[in-house]
């Protein structure tokens, strides 16, 4: 929509900010864009040259990237579900290594506490491809072999210690039979809340280190 | 610390509180830096804003002021940026003598 109190460039970086902020709720969109516009309408009612109205905004993208990182890290902070944590230290990551560094090992635990909840009706189909395999002694050369093609990787280790799913029970014995159940609810239990424990920890790192940086 | 104590007793509107930080905090900050650190404030409840439509001016402004918590939280960073100068003041007094 043509603004006839703004000159085009201002026009245009209004509207490049609000395609930037489209993640954002409606409401504060508008008022974004609102408080920017009456920015430029009080330099320009200063006198100042509408060939710098934009001086110290920078690029559209990125100024929005600034309000886009603060919503959802706030979010996550005050709300703390797994889903919107996720979302958030995702979003930073690319920039923070501290956001890096935490998304990674929340994928980790995530992963593996997914997978030890898989392993359970996994365990009821199949009761003999689910388990902790053992070949003792741990620190003996390889003797495993392979007795048919590996499946997908929702096991640990192929020589001496197999746990998971197992496309092919290895050949030597399983140590857990009917404890896998209690011993993979409790790992899926413990993978998902040391998950959710880090996103948390990475979410108040991240806002407090854009504190440190912008206060 | 300097944005939290400039909106102590008064309300202020982006604009003008950025020429403030400039004039009399000697702080050159961007409005690229100032926007988004208000909205992220805002967030956080240390500052509270609304809406206001003045006489004089053609278009509504945003006006911020200092909440309860950001004047618990203003507190909280005045006291240790005071400790902070005092013991780095008296340690340079002492490189001196």
């Amino acid at each position: 929509m043509t603004d006839p109190l703004l000159p085009l460039g201002a026009q245009q970086w209004l509207d490049r900010l609000a395609l930037s902020l489209r993640p954002l709720p409606r409401q504060e969109v508008d008022a974004i864009l609102t408080e920017a516009r009456a920015h430029f309408l009080d330099r320009l009612g200063q006198g100042q040259p509408a060939g710098q109205l934009l001086d110290g905004f920078g690029e559209a993208a990125d100024y929005a990237r600034s309000f886009v990182d603060a919503y959802f890290l706030e979010r996550a902070h005050s709300r703390r579900s797994i889903l919107g944590m996720i979302q958030a230290v995702a979003r930073i990551a690319r920039r923070s290594l501290t956001g890096a560094v935490g998304f990674a090992l929340a994928i980790l635990f995530g992963s593996l506490g997914v997978g030890a909840a898989l392993c359970l009706p996994l365990k009821l189909i199949y009761p003999d491809r689910v388990g902790l395999w053992l070949d003792l002694p741990l620190n003996a050369r390889h003797r495993y072999v392979h007795t048919g093609a590996e499946g997908p990787a929702m096991n640990i280790g192929h020589d001496h210690i197999v746990v998971g799913f197992a496309t092919t029970p290895p050949a030597f014995p399983e140590v857990l039979g009917g404890w896998v159940y209690p011993i993979f609810i409790a790992i899926a239990i413990l993978c998902l809340l040391a998950m959710r424990a880090l996103l948390a920890r990475t979410v108040r790192s991240v806002i407090q280190e854009f504190r440190r940086n912008r206060l | 610390m300097a944005l939290l104590c400039l909106l102590q007793g008064e309300s202020q509107y982006g604009l003008k509180i950025l020429e403030l930080l400039r004039s009399e905090a000697g702080l050159n900050i961007a409005e690229g830096t100032l926007y988004p650190l208000l909205y992220r404030l805002e967030k956080q409840a240390w500052i509270a804003a609304e809406w206001r439509l003045e006489q004089a001016a053609s278009h509504p402004r945003k006006y911020y002021t200092l909440t309860r918590k950001g004047q618990t939280e203003l507190s909280t960073q005045l006291r240790d940026w005071n400790a902070m100068t005092r013991k780095l003041g008296s340690f340079l007094k002492r490189g001196h003598q």
